[in-house]
């Protein structure tokens, strides 16, 4: 076990190796010059030149990556080049944002999406089950942009129950109730295809288990249902909802790009897209391995928790 | 979406497909599956004879029209274009991005996934690695990124999309491959002294076609919604040309006193999607049916 996690260690800075270098030749394929674009365009060449020396853009393309790659393993991501602040600050900020976006769709997702499964699996083939499962085939073709814009169009623009845009309300706000009020809206819409997913692949799962043999015994030595199903069924499914889990995050961390821009979120998606419109490169480097990282790391602890979950893994 | 990171179901029943009588009207999720998919198709393939306005041509003075108000079907857009005329011209270009990438996705994909999944090996794990580097990014962010580098643009969109869902492939094909690697049948090619192409061909691509099917069914609707995200944020179709989510982000401006412009072509993805998300489960279920009980 312990040769299985230093493998699983080792595999993990290498995919990170993979991705930086894969992040820093993507975004030097970018068309136009940053320094010109900085500069603008009554820029002189001289002016543009000394700003390459300072940026290091005039070095060869290897020397820049591993110059970067040093800096990046100290700590050091560089300046944000439309900000003037350092990059790890701004990605750090703006991460915030979407950790509270994400783990807020996250229970949304998980808590209805699980119920549903369950539901729909303890009582196959009924009429509920044939109308939770139409509504989760569904809500997994849902455009989670689309989600965003009815919302608002509903609930802020028609019922005004709620606001449509940011995190904040500008004067006054930024306490509890006033986060959660503008969380409300993004959080449901980001929750929405992720939900119908979980409900499901945990409707599948729950069926799974109860063809097993040992529910069958269970049933058989007379135990009540209720105890057959927490005991014995729902323990053996979290092996499948640790698997549902790993997939989400990467679903949520990819779909808060849409969400945010919808909903004008102060997260790192929002500002991936904007730094790459920008040309803002450092900027665009820092968020894109940062996100990547934690993904990587999410999909190590998935595996780990298989692990600690079930005991025949570890022996193996 | 990640439920097509989920490993191919291999049907215990793949082989015998090819002798059985596909029954379509057995199967209710199926029917209306593809009859919805058929519609939409029907419709975009027939848009240029259908009696339409042109899409492109404005009318300030009727702009932002509810629908069936000044002869538009479905209303118009902020410039007075015919919001049902611009819909089906934005299905043809929605439509084919979709098919386009996920041929070339599958392709590439499939490539990698068939020679890892056959070969394993030194050659399968470095293949295998790179997919890893791959699917690290998020695929929303890598696709981006992509797009970014390349330009905003409709065909660059393509290429970013088709290159995301190399990963989706390559996993998924590998997967099924594997199992069907330790089959009796193909070590009795080997025996009969086939070649590794042959067997390959021959062989390991018909097993695995049945599940395929299924995923690429499920990965197109996938795909029709990533191509109006790019869209969307601006860094897909440009204008003057309209797809589903250009129309989208149109329509995000005017909200407020037009809401029906923002809805329509989101439903349009919607219906579409949906269609092809049953044809999905519906195909899943024939090809495997020890898996229809725990899918419906």
């Amino acid at each position: 076990m312990q040769r299985y996690l230093v493998q699983r260690l080792l595999l993990v800075v290498l995919v990170l190796l993979g991705v930086s270098l894969l992040v820093f030749v993507v975004t030097r394929l970018t068309p136009g010059d940053p320094a010109r674009v900085l500069l603008g365009p009554r820029a002189t060449d001289e002016q543009v030149a000394t700003l390459r020396v300072a940026y290091g853009l005039d070095q060869p393309i290897h020397v820049q990556y591993l110059t970067w790659l040093g800096r990046i393993v100290r700590g050091d991501f560089g300046e944000s080049i439309q900000l003037h602040r350092p990059v790890l600050g701004e990605v750090l900020d703006r991460f915030r944002g979407t950790l509270i976006l994400a783990v807020a769709a996250m229970v949304i997702s998980f808590s209805v999406g699980i119920v549903f499964g369950v539901t729909a699996a303890l009582r196959a083939s009924s009429f509920l089950d044939r109308v939770l499962m139409s509504v989760a085939l569904l809500g997994i073709s849902l455009p989670p942009f689309w989600v965003g814009l009815i919302l608002i169009i509903t609930f802020s623009l028609v019922l005004r129950w709620l606001p449509a845009t940011g995190m904040f309300s500008p004067t006054g706000g930024g306490d509890f109730s006033d986060v959660f009020a503008h969380l409300v809206l993004p959080a449901v819409s980001l929750a929405v295809v992720p939900l119908a997913v979980i409900a499901r692949l945990t409707r599948a799962n729950v069926l799974e288990v109860l063809s097993q043999l040992y529910v069958r015994t269970a049933r058989a030595k007379g135990l009540p249902s209720r105890i057959v199903v927490v005991r014995h069924v729902l323990r053996n499914t979290l092996i499948g909802t640790v698997t549902i889990l790993g997939l989400e995050a990467g679903w949520l961390l990819a779909g808060t790009v849409y969400i945010e821009t919808v909903f004008a979120w102060p997260g790192i998606g929002a500002m991936l897209v904007n730094a790459i419109l920008q040309r803002d490169y450092p900027l665009v480097q820092g968020g894109v391995l940062l996100v990547a990282g934690i993904y990587v790391l999410i999909n190590l602890s998935t595996d780990i928790m298989y692990l600690y979950l079930d005991p025949r893994l570890r022996h193996a | 979406m990640p439920e097509l990171a989920v490993e191919l179901p291999v049907g215990r029943h793949a082989n015998h497909v090819s002798g059985r009588r596909l029954s379509l009207f057995d199967r209710p999720l199926l029917s209306v599956g593809v009859s919805l998919v058929l519609l939409i198709m029907v419709l975009a393939v027939l848009v240029p004879v259908l009696p339409l306005h042109d899409p492109n041509v404005t009318a300030p003075a009727r702009r932002l029209s509810g629908p069936s108000v000044n002869g538009y079907v479905l209303g118009s857009d902020q410039l007075g274009r015919d919001l049902l005329s611009r819909l089906l011209w934005g299905a043809r270009v929605s439509i084919s991005v979709a098919l386009v990438a996920s041929a070339v996705a599958f392709v590439g994909g499939g490539t990698i996934g068939l020679v890892a999944g056959y070969y394993g090996g030194l050659v399968g794990n470095i293949l295998m690695r790179l997919i890893d580097v791959l699917m690290a990014f998020p695929y929303v962010l890598l696709a981006i990124a992509l797009v970014a580098a390349l330009g905003p643009g409709l065909l660059n969109a393509l290429i970013a999309i088709a290159v995301v869902n190399i990963s989706f492939y390559a996993r998924g094909v590998r997967a099924a491959v594997l199992v069907v690697r330790q089959m009796a049948f193909i070590e009795a090619a080997r025996a009969l002294g086939a070649r590794d192409v042959r067997i390959l061909l021959r062989e390991v691509l018909p097993s695995v076609a049945p599940p395929l099917l299924v995923f690429v069914t499920l990965n197109i609707g996938a795909l029709i919604v990533e191509t109006a995200g790019l869209s969307f944020i601006g860094l897909g179709a440009q204008p003057p040309t309209a797809d589903w989510g250009t129309m989208l982000a149109d329509g995000r401006q005017f909200m407020m006193t037009a809401p029906h412009v923002a809805a329509v072509p989101g439903l349009a993805v919607l219906a579409l999607v949906w269609g092809l998300n049953m044809v999905g489960d519906g195909l899943r279920d024939l090809l495997d049916p020890s898996l229809a009980h725990a899918t419906r």
